[in-house]
């Protein structure tokens, strides 16, 4: 299996080398540097693949060429539209590569976290607090806080303190609450110690919309927790509620704030103002248009004409050069993230663990869905990076935590299931 | 939790990820043609400028634009007529495509009419569509007759074939060489006189006195006036304080009737016909006349207007307004069809350039079927107007559009635009008027009176048209 993996990364490598060429051959004078993106992705890989034989030994072999695979697609496509964000990526993957290799050997005590969920819940509110008050506005959004050199992204944070709230809550009370329903009529209806904190995370996400002005990433946050709800306690009621809500949310964003109503006519419309609010999505499905079936090619589509092409319209990018065929190769990656990260919950032991499983797979899966629907028109854009595709290191580094805390799971569940037998 | 609950979800997720996969099977696929023409992506623009475009055509097949092949093996797009500058547009890799360049780009480049499957194909087997050639509706002998006629006045002139709508010559001044254009758009984009403007089709400009067609057809069809009716002036009309003479009525303060009244485009008259039909009267008819709505047509058009948003509708407006000056704007096509109307017994014609496209065996892939707008006045009414502007060219102000052995019509116009520069000059004309060929509209942009510098310009055209 090992060896299996490796050749998948070799070729992984081999393909970003082969990709780096090919836009090369497209036309796209890349400084001679961006050649390093090959070496680093290759050190990154490795170090990533050596610390999961080490630490994770019994791990799904699957996550970490997965990523890798999005991640080497995502170093190419950015050597295409700004070479120096592909150097910039390249930096970022190698530390992404290293605080997964420091949170495999952290998380081996991930357990303990379970004691404190509403310390994750405060220090979710106090980023949330600390960047409404102090953060920079990039693209209308106040998303940002300068941290020293860095800018980092608060909702990436934000994603890890919800998931650490949730999972522990849920898991503290799931068995008792689970016992308890009241009835109305024909319905079952779900316990005040399970609405509680749907509220709470309904409040988070007006708050979000409210402060950060990032009804993406908000929805986000919110369609995470929800999913989790109903893995812990198979309520469809609170899926279905939980949903109502959402959308009621974006009612009241859609008439309070002037950037949700444009995005949402933006999307119901999109070639009503092809020159005004409506420029960054018709060009993005103008891309879409040019690419057809296989793509234009490397370096012979036009992607750098929709704006913010590196984080938000990735994808297009990738449609228009390399086709539909790669747009579905993409999308059927994530496909199988998410189902190897469900099947790690599924093999798991124990209420908290499971949680923690659906609630890490979901965060990038339901990221990566958020984003590709909004690209392509199915719903409103969200403005969200496409999970270790898009340009971005705050993304990219919580992305990376997410997948080793994946990981310490699964080797905990191949571990525990090698002990005792199926139940 | 139970096992059930997640591989439900992961079955939600994955389903949902259906979507995406969907949407770009129909953008990518179904929807990528319309997508491809849309006049905001450049991409085609971007990909296609002179690469193994079709040929664009005369009527006759005479050759009115085509790739060409440099000594040095490149392939460049030559234009043969300066005169359609506007109407055929160009492409340029720096300034994108205009004109019919870009509106039938996707036939001129092979991608239409093709269905979506036929796409997937060419794009897995890598092949490049064979383009169609365009085979339009212009006359080139004709057009040349037109574009000499308007010399280098600035200004505008459209000749329909009056029962089809084809457009037979379009000639819209100052223009310029569109195999120059990247070496001259620079200047021609700061130039005041605007020469990359299609006046014909985009233009606006004041009528004046050809929009006593339309005051004229009010009058006549909703029976306020019959055409026996007789006029005088004898005293100048106050409306509210503003001042009406009898400037153009004949001396002696002795009545006429409605032919003269229309040929020697007496103001005072039809401010009075305004006046008695009323503002919705006047709005209604103006808006069958096409005036203020888009005008389908295979380039751009704009629309004209009644008013201006929001201006109260003041006696002193609608008397104005009865003989063409007030608010209102119209483009010179919109007054070919005005003229095509009357020619056409009540009902214009949808007028257009592109008559088929053509496969390179020459045989027509698709051909065009003649539409009508829906009918603006009866016949009997069309037949009084006919009357009306023959009056005018044999006794009144149009003498000078007459074309020996040909009973031409028509109506003069010198419309002050208000801002001090000298009037516009128009005509619109019918010939011959008791079986309408052709209609015509002249437009001497700021060119001085339409009886002697417009009517001339027309007779020229028309005598080119019927004495080849």
């Amino acid at each position: 299996m090992a060896r299996a993996q490796l050749a998948v990364l070799i070729g992984t490598a081999a393909l970003l080398a082969f990709g780096l060429y090919a836009v090369r051959l497209g036309g796209v004078r890349f400084p001679a540097k961006v050649w390093l993106a090959c070496p680093g992705f290759a050190l990154a890989m490795l170090l990533l693949f050596a610390a999961q034989r080490v630490l994770t030994p019994n791990a799904d072999p699957s996550l970490i060429p997965a990523a890798g695979l999005l991640n080497g697609l995502g170093l190419v496509l950015l050597a295409r539209l700004d070479p120096t964000q592909a150097m910039r990526q390249t930096v970022w993957l190698l530390l992404g590569a290293a605080l997964a290799v420091v949170a495999m050997g952290l998380l081996s005590h991930y357990s303990r976290l379970r004691r404190y969920p509403y310390l994750a819940a405060a220090a979710g509110l106090g980023l949330l607090l600390f960047a409404a008050l102090l953060g920079t506005q990039v693209h209308g959004s106040r998303l940002w806080f300068r941290l020293g050199p860095l800018n980092v992204q608060v909702v990436e944070l934000l994603k890890l303190c919800s998931l650490a709230f949730v999972a522990g809550y849920l898991a503290d009370r799931g068995v008792y609450l689970r016992a308890l329903s009241r009835r109305w009529r024909n319905f079952r209806l779900p316990t005040w110690p399970y609405l509680v904190p749907l509220l709470l995370v309904w409040l988070l996400t007006l708050a979000l919309v409210a402060l950060l002005r990032d009804f993406g990433a908000a929805a986000l946050v919110t369609g995470v927790a929800l999913a989790m709800l109903y893995a812990a306690s198979g309520r469809r009621s609170l899926l279905i509620g939980g949903a109502i809500a959402l959308v009621a949310a974006l009612a009241v964003a859609y008439l309070e704030f002037g950037y949700v109503r444009v995005r949402v006519d933006t999307w119901l419309h999109p070639f009503a103002n092809p020159t005004g609010a409506g420029y960054q999505l018709s060009q993005g499905l103008f891309a879409i248009a040019n690419g057809g079936v296989l793509g234009a090619g490397l370096g012979y589509g036009h992607p750098t004409l929709i704006p913010v092409v590196s984080s938000d319209f990735i994808f297009n990018a990738l449609v228009e050069e390399l086709g539909i065929a790669a747009g579905a190769a993409v999308i059927g990656t994530y496909v199988l993230l998410v189902a190897r990260g469900m099947r790690v919950a599924l093999r798991s032991w124990g209420e908290y663990a499971r949680l923690l499983a659906v609630g890490a797979t979901l965060t990038i899966g339901l990221q990566a869905l958020v984003i590709i629907a909004g690209d392509t028109a199915v719903m409103p854009v969200t403005g969200v990076p496409l999970p270790f595709v898009s340009y971005g290191g705050s993304s990219l580094l919580v992305n990376f935590v997410l997948l080793a805390l994946l990981l310490r799971l699964s080797d905990d569940a191949e571990r525990l299931r090698a002990v005792e037998p199926e139940t | 939790m139970t096992r059930r609950y997640v591989r439900r979800l992961l079955l939600l997720v994955s389903a949902a990820f259906l979507l995406p996969l969907i949407a770009l099977a129909w953008w990518g696929v179904v929807r990528a043609g319309t997508l491809d023409r849309s006049p905001t992506n450049v991409r085609s623009a971007l990909d296609s400028p002179l690469n193994g475009r079709g040929r664009i055509l005369d009527r006759n097949g005479a050759v009115l634009a085509e790739d060409v092949r440099l000594p040095n093996g490149t392939l460049v797009r030559h234009y043969t007529t300066a005169s359609l500058a506007q109407v055929i547009g160009y492409v340029s890799p720096t300034y994108g495509l205009s004109g019919l360049e870009q509106t039938d780009n996707g036939v001129l480049t092979g991608t239409e009419p093709i269905d979506p499957l036929r796409r997937v194909w060419y794009d897995v087997a890598r092949l490049r569509p064979a383009p169609y050639d365009l085979r339009l509706t212009i006359d080139l002998p004709l057009q040349h007759a037109a574009d000499a006629a308007l010399g280098n006045r600035a200004g505008a002139i459209v000749v329909l074939d009056a029962h089809t709508g084809a457009v037979l010559a379009m000639v819209s001044k100052p223009d310029y060489d569109p195999n120059q254009l990247d070496q001259l758009a620079p200047s021609l984009l700061r130039d005041p006189s605007h020469p990359l403007l299609n006046r014909a089709t985009q233009g606006l400009f004041v009528p004046g006195s050809v929009f006593k067609t339309i005051t004229a057809s009010a009058a006549l069809d909703t029976g306020a006036y019959q055409a026996d009716a007789r006029f005088s002036c004898t005293e100048p009309l106050y409306v509210q304080g503003f001042r009406i003479g009898c400037e153009n009525a004949p001396p002696g303060g002795g009545s006429y009737d409605f032919a003269l009244a229309y040929g020697l485009s007496v103001n005072r008259n039809f401010a009075q016909i305004a006046l008695t039909l009323g503002w919705n009267t006047l709005a209604d008819y103006t808006h069958r006349f096409l005036v203020g709505q888009s005008i389908p047509f295979d380039i751009e058009t704009a629309a004209g207007r009644l008013t201006e948003e929001e201006t109260p509708r003041t006696p002193v407006l609608l008397a104005n307004t009865g003989f063409g000056q007030g608010q209102i704007l119209v483009t010179p096509l919109n007054m070919a069809l005005i003229a095509a109307t009357v020619a056409d017994g009540g009902r214009a014609p949808h007028p257009y350039l592109v008559d088929a496209i053509l496969r390179r065996d020459g045989s027509a892939a698709w051909q065009h079927t003649t539409q009508w707008f829906p009918r603006a006045i009866s016949a009997a009414t069309a037949a009084d107007l006919r009357s009306f502007m023959r009056t005018t060219v044999t006794q009144a102000w149009g003498k000078e559009a007459a074309v020996p052995g040909v009973a031409v019509g028509g109506k003069t116009g010198t419309a002050e635009t208000g801002d001090g520069q000298q009037t516009h000059a128009w005509f619109t004309g019918i010939a011959p008027v008791q079986d309408p060929q052709v209609v015509i509209a002249v437009l001497a942009e700021h060119g001085g009176i339409g009886a002697t510098v417009a009517a001339p310009i027309a007779g020229q055209v028309l005598r080119a048209y019927f004495h080849r």
